[in-house]
C-alpha cells in the first residue's frame, strides 16, 4: 500500500543524507552563516506564497509553519 | 559563597609588556593558586610562541623553513593558525602572520628608508598562502619564511588567563597584558572596571574612560613603537603587499567580546590605513581611533 | 554574519577561549518587527487579493521568545464555479459574479524556550472570515546535535474548522486536521546544507467546496461539489542551499517536493532561487519555479449520469495541470548603530502561468481552466 512504502523510502533517505557530511571545524561556520544561505530568510514572504501556492493547487506540507486553516479559494 | 571577598592586584611582567591583574579572590590560597596559574599559562604561551626565544616552538618551525621537514604541531597551534587564516582571509590579505620579516627593513635603529630593493628582497618571504599546514603540521616551503603570532598571542593569552581564571572560580576581575584587556566579570557590586584609553597625542593625558562589565578592548598603534627617520613617524606596522608602514590611522582602540578578535580587528583597521575608518565605520564595529591629523573619531554603543 | 562574528567563530575554536554564553540557550537577542504588503491577481478580470501582515518577536528572560503575527486579507472579484459544455461539446469554465469583497483576518502567537541544544515551542492561533473559521494549536521540538551541524525537528498541529456559505443556509460544517513534520537539517561542509522534511496530514469532516458545483451532460443539471469525508496527505520536501564564494558569496538554493495524497493527486515541485549579493547591502534574487499534479480520481471536468458517483468534483484544482513560474526579488539591508540595529526593505514580484498541457504525463484535458497569476509583495523589517 502507498503509506507503508512512503515510509520506508522517508526512513532509507534521511538516514543516507545524515551520513553523507564532512566535519566542519567551528573556524569554517563563517559561510554557512551568511544571511543568504538562510532556509527562513524572510518569513512573512514565505508564508504568503505557500499560502497562495496551496490555495491554488492540491500539494501542501513540507515547510513547516503553523498549520491553521482557511477558507482560500 | 563563604569567606569574604577581597580585591587582590597584582602587576607584573610578562610578554614583553607591563601586565596587570585585579580580581576578588575569597581567600589568600585562592588568590596564590590564581597567580601561580597564570604564571604557568603565560610562560607556556612565551615558550610556545615567543620569537625571541630559539627553542620556542615558532623559532622551531622558522628554522625548518625550506628544510623539507615539516614540524609537528598541538590542536592550539592548529587553531592559532586556523585563526590566522581566518584574519588573512577577512582582511584580503593584509593580515599575513608571515610578514613579520620585514621588520628586518624597518629595524628600529635604522635612520634611513630601506630601498625598493631591500623591501622586495623580504616580500618574496611572505605570503599566507605558501604556508603548509594542517591540524597536526607546518611547513614553511622557503628557507628564511616566519612564522610571527605576535599580533594574535598577547590578545589570546589575556582571553586564556581571564577563562583559566573563571574555571577556577573567580567570578570578578581583569585582566590586562600591556593594554590588551579582557574582563573575568565585574566588579562584586555589579559596578564595572574601569578602564582609560590612553590619548596618542599628549602620552600623559586620557582620552576616554569607560567602565567594562564584560569582554574586552585590544588597541593597535605607533603612539609607543615608532621611527623617526628625518622628522616622519613610521609605525611599526608593516603592511605586507607595500613593504611600508601603514598611514591614516595613529592608534585605534576595539571593544568586542574576545580579545583576540578586538586585537585583530585593530590590527586590521591600522592595516586599512587611511581607509582604516570607514571600514570601522561601515562594519558597525565599537571604536575609539585617532586619525594620521589628530582627529579623534570613536563609535560606542 | 558581521565580520566580529565570523572572527569570533574562529576565535572559538582556540582551547583558551570558550563562548561567554557557554550555555547558550536562546540565540538571537534582539526584537524585531516585520510588515510586509502583498498583492495577488490573476488572470481574466478573476480574483485579487490584498494581503498586509504584521509580525513582532521579542526575546523574554533569558530563554523565552514570544512571537505574534496579525494578517488581514482582502479578497475580490471572480472564483471558478463550474465547468459546462456548449454546443460543439467543449468545456467551458463559468465564474462566479465578481461583485464581493472578502475579509479574512488572522491571529497567531507563539512562545519557545531554548535551553543547551533544544528548542521547545508551543503557538496557536485563529483565521476568522465570514464564511470560514479555524482555531488551531501547535507544538514543537527542535534538537541540535553533532556539535549542531546536525538538527532534529518535530511538529504537531490540529486545527478545527467551522464552514458556512453564502448562499446556502444549509451548510453549517466543521473539519478537523492533524498535520506532523519530522524533518532533519543537516550541514555537509563549509558551504552546503541540506534539510529534508516529511510531513503527514489528516483531515477529517467537511471537505468539499460548497460554492462550487458539476455539471451533468446528458440531463444538463448541477449539483455540488462532494469530497470525501477524510484525506491523507504526505509531502517529502527536501532543500539543498550552497555557497559560491566566487561569484561575490553568492548562495544557491533548489528544493525539491513530491506530494502524494489519498485523493489520487501525486504532484511535484522544484523551487530553484538564486541569492546574488551585490554591492554594500542589496540583494538579487531571480526564481524560478516548477509545479506538476496529477487529478484526482472524483475529478472529472464534466460528468455524466452514469460515472457521477457519490463523489464528484470539476474543481480547478484537483484537474491534471502544471504551473511554471518565475520572479525576482531585490533586498537593501540597512545596518546601524544605536537602537535601530537593521533596517531591510524587500520588494518582489513573481509571474505563474498554470496550464493543464504543462502536466508532466497528463492527457492535457485542454486549456479551459487556464489562467496565470502574479504576486508583488514589499516589505520593512527592523531588528532593534
Amino acid at each position: 500500500m502507498k503509506k507503508n512504502k512512503i515510509k520506508i523510502i522517508s526512513l532509507v533517505l534521511i538516514l543516507a543524507a545524515v551520513s553523507a557530511c564532512t566535519p566542519v571545524k567551528p573556524w569554517e561556520r563563517g559561510n554557512l552563516a551568511l544571511s543568504q544561505m538562510a532556509l527562513d530568510a524572510d518569513g512573512q514572504e514565505a508564508a504568503f506564497r505557500q499560502h497562495t501556492f496551496y490555495s491554488k493547487e492540491s500539494a501542501s506540507g513540507g515547510y513547516g509553519g503553523h498549520g491553521g486553516g482557511c477558507g482560500c479559494n | 559563597m563563604q569567606g569574604k571577598l577581597h580585591l587582590v592586584n597584582h602587576a607584573f611582567h610578562a610578554m614583553g609588556s607591563p601586565c596587570h591583574l585585579q580580581f576578588y579572590a575569597v581567600s589568600r590560597q585562592q588568590a596564590q593558586e590564581a597567580k601561580q596559574l597564570v604564571k604557568q599559562r603565560l610562560e607556556q604561551l612565551e615558550q610556545r610562541y615567543s620569537r625571541y626565544r630559539d627553542d620556542s616552538l615558532i623559532s622551531k618551525i622558522n628554522q625548518a623553513s625550506g628544510s623539507a621537514k615539516a614540524t609537528k604541531i598541538d590542536p592550539e597551534t592548529a587553531a592559532l593558525l586556523a585563526y590566522a587564516e581566518q584574519c588573512f582571509q577577512e582582511s584580503e590579505g593584509l593580515f599575513d602572520v608571515t610578514s613579520g620579516i620585514l621588520r628586518k627593513a624597518w629595524s628600529l635603529n635604522k635612520t634611513v628608508l630601506p630601498s625598493e630593493q631591500q623591501l622586495k628582497q623580504y616580500q618574496k618571504l611572505i605570503g599566507w598562502e605558501k604556508v603548509e599546514w594542517n591540524q597536526d603540521r607546518v611547513y614553511l616551503p622557503q628557507a628564511g619564511m616566519q612564522l610571527d603570532f605576535g599580533g594574535i598571542v598577547k590578545e589570546y593569552a589575556a582571553d586564556s588567563i581571564a577563562q583559566l581564571l573563571k574555571n577556577k572560580g573567580i567570578t570578578s576581575g581583569i585582566v590586562e597584558l600591556g593594554g590588551d584587556i579582557k574582563v573575568i566579570g565585574a566588579r562584586p557590586t555589579g559596578q564595572g572596571w574601569p578602564v582609560a584609553i590612553r590619548n596618542p597625542l599628549e602620552q600623559d593625558k586620557q582620552s576616554l574612560q569607560l567602565t567594562m562589565t564584560q569582554g574586552a578592548l585590544a588597541s593597535s598603534g605607533d603612539y609607543e613603537r615608532f621611527q623617526l627617520i628625518d622628522g616622519v613617524r613610521y609605525s611599526h606596522i608593516l603592511n605586507p603587499k607595500t613593504g611600508m608602514p601603514t598611514t591614516g590611522l595613529r592608534a585605534v582602540s576595539i571593544l568586542s567580546e574576545h580579545c583576540v578578535v578586538a586585537g585583530s580587528i585593530a590590527t586590521l583597521a591600522m592595516l586599512k590605513g587611511t581607509k582604516g575608518l570607514n571600514w570601522l565605520q561601515e562594519n558597525k564595529l565599537n571604536f575609539f581611533c585617532c586619525q594620521e591629523g589628530g582627529e579623534i573619531h570613536q563609535q560606542l554603543s | 554574519m558581521s565580520l566580529i562574528n565570523r572572527l569570533s567563530l574562529a576565535a572559538l575554536a582556540l582551547p583558551g577561549i570558550v563562548a561567554e554564553d557557554a550555555y547558550a540557550g536562546r540565540v538571537d537577542e534582539t526584537f524585531s518587527t516585520d510588515f510586509q504588503y502583498a498583492h495577488y491577481e490573476e488572470s481574466n478580470d478573476r480574483m485579487e487579493v490584498d494581503v498586509f501582515n504584521l509580525t513582532a518577536v521579542a526575546p523574554i528572560g533569558k530563554n523565552f521568545t514570544a512571537s505574534l503575527d496579525l494578517v488581514r486579507d482582502t479578497m475580490s472579484g471572480a472564483s471558478p464555479v463550474l465547468n459546462v459544455k456548449d454546443g460543439q461539446g467543449n468545456v467551458q469554465q463559468f465564474l462566479s459574479s465578481a461583485s464581493i469583497t472578502d475579509e479574512r483576518d488572522a491571529l497567531n502567537a507563539s512562545l519557545s524556550y531554548a535551553f543547551d541544544d533544544v528548542d521547545l515551542s508551543i503557538g496557536g492561533g485563529v483565521s476568522d472570515e465570514n464564511d470560514y473559521f479555524s482555531g488551531h494549536v501547535n507544538a514543537g521540538v527542535s534538537w541540535a546535535l553533532n556539535k549542531k551541524l546536525t538538527t532534529l525537528n518535530l511538529t504537531g498541529s490540529v486545527a478545527f474548522d467551522e464552514i458556512t456559505a453564502t448562499g446556502r443556509p444549509e451548510i453549517n460544517e466543521t473539519k478537523t486536521s492533524q498535520k506532523y513534520l519530522l524533518g532533519v537539517t543537516q550541514i555537509l561542509n563549509k558551504d552546503s546544507l541540506i534539510q529534508s522534511n516529511m510531513t503527514f496530514a489528516y483531515h477529517n469532516g467537511y471537505l468539499s467546496d460548497p460554492y462550487k458545483r458539476v455539471y451533468i451532460e446528458d440531463t444538463a443539471t448541477q449539483v455540488n461539489d462532494a469530497r470525501p469525508g477524510n484525506k491523507f496527505q504526505w509531502a517529502w520536501l527536501t532543500r539543498y542551499v550552497h555557497h559560491f564564494k566566487a561569484a561575490n558569496k553568492a548562495a544557491l538554493h533548489a528544493d525539491y517536493r513530491l506530494y502524494i495524497d489519498d485523493w489520487g493527486v501525486d504532484a511535484h515541485t522544484v523551487e530553484l532561487s538564486w541569492f546574488q549579493p551585490i554591492a554594500d547591502g542589496w540583494q538579487i534574487v531571480p526564481r524560478f519555479r516548477y509545479y506538476t499534479q496529477d487529478k484526482a480520481d472524483f475529478y472529472q471536468a464534466t460528468f455524466t449520469s452514469s460515472n457521477l458517483g457519490a463523489i464528484h468534483s470539476s474543481d480547478y484544482r484537483l484537474a491534471g495541470f502544471g504551473s511554471i513560474g518565475a520572479g525576482i526579488k531585490l533586498t537593501k539591508s540597512f545596518l546601524m548603530s544605536g537602537f535601530v540595529k537593521e533596517v531591510k526593505l524587500q520588494t518582489a514580484f513573481d509571474y505563474n502561468d498554470r496550464k493543464a498541457s504543462y502536466q508532466i504525463g497528463g492527457d492535457n484535458s485542454g486549456s479551459f481552466d487556464d489562467y496565470s497569476f502574479y504576486m508583488v509583495t514589499a516589505s520593512i523589517n527592523a531588528r532593534f
